[in-house]
């Protein structure tokens, strides 16, 4: 699977490449188990990672590749995560494509726009948290098995916003980067697109890129 | 045979059941939505398998388990469980505290199939 990366300029080439390719399969397992879920093949569409500070996301959002996913009303499922690493992952779709796939999920027939689109029952907010928590558990957790580090999760939340009335909430302490992944996943019927955020610690961050160093050191000497 | 299903997500609770049914069709199933009632519905019903999600509002999976393993260690009762936390620190926590099977999330007709093989014991 490609994959693009942006503003990683404190990595190596080496080390880019190996970042790269752990998030290939990340992703990989996130894809598979949404294609189980959505019961449709998924297409994943060339994944886009960028490192950077969190000042930086509110102008990132607005760039074109994030222009599609916050515009209008939005749905997004989030899992806070703590102890030897320490972030936020978060899922957001627009409110139109999430339900599509809680449809999907839930083996219901996809909504037509008259049907009340926008009406998220108590029942599908439960089910986009089981998507969100599924999604985000499977990349979180593999950098957490990546690195032989154990992490306590928070309890998933959905929670839904107008862009940009209302932005979505992310950690703000000092130092905090972010590790941005956007995903588009393209199911045979239609087109459903998403964000993912990873959003870890400086500390987190650092554990990561030192882990990618030992493998790199093991490989090559 | 009652199986008891612990699960804060009501959707997912539904999809269990359904899945488990093809294999087990004559099991009693018994839910509840979080560690607590699970507990509470443990000790009154004495199910032969427990499905148990780990990551829940209150008692958390690992809780009810200790208590379950405090209770009657050496039980034959089941208990498996169902999370979508992929960590082998996890697997490995639960494991050591009694769980007779790990399984991650999401449900399948083919992991409902391992499930009733563990719980009919083959």
């Amino acid at each position: 699977m490609p994959m693009l990366l942006r503003g990683i300029e404190m990595l190596s080439s080496l080390q880019r490449d190996a970042l790269k390719e752990f998030m290939n399969v990340s992703f990989g397992q996130a894809a598979s188990l949404l294609s189980e879920m959505a019961g449709q093949k998924i297409k994943l569409t060339i994944p886009e990672i960028e490192l950077s500070h969190i000042s930086l996301l509110g102008k990132k959002i607005e760039d074109e590749p994030f222009a599609n996913i916050f515009k209008g009303h939005i749905v997004s499922s989030s899992l806070a995560f703590g102890n030897e690493l320490k972030g936020k992952a978060q899922l957001v779709f627009p409110v139109k494509e999430g339900k599509i796939l809680v449809s999907l999920f839930m083996g219901d027939e996809i909504p037509l726009e008259d049907d009340g689109f926008m009406d998220f029952s108590d029942t599908d907010i439960d089910a986009m948290k089981e998507i969100g928590n599924i999604m985000l558990n499977t990349i979180v957790g593999s950098f957490a098995n990546l690195l032989d580090k154990q992490i306590i999760y928070s309890l998933p939340e959905v929670e839904f916003f107008h862009y940009p009335d209302h932005q979505p909430k992310f950690p703000h302490e000092t130092g905090h980067y972010i590790l941005l992944i956007r995903t588009t996943f393209s199911l045979v019927k239609t087109k459903i697109e998403g964000v993912v955020f990873v959003v870890l610690t400086m500390d987190s961050i650092s554990i990561l890129i030192k882990k990618i160093d030992e493998m790199l050191v093991e490989l090559y000497g | 045979m009652k199986i008891l299903v612990i699960d804060d997500s009501a959707v997912y609770r539904t999809q269990i059941i359904k899945f488990l049914r093809e294999f087990l069709p004559e099991a009693e199933y018994i839910t509840a939505h979080d560690g607590a009632e699970g507990w509470n519905l443990y000790k009154k019903e004495r199910p032969e398998a427990t499905l148990m999600d780990l990551l829940m509002p209150g008692l958390s999976g690992q809780e009810v388990l200790k208590l379950i393993k405090g209770m009657e260690a050496k039980a034959k009762a089941k208990i498996i469980i169902l999370t979508a936390d992929i960590q082998k620190y996890t697997r490995d926590e639960v494991e050591e505290l009694g769980a007779t099977k790990v399984i991650n999330k999401p449900i399948s007709r083919e992991k409902a199939a391992q499930i009733a093989d563990v719980i009919k014991g083959d």
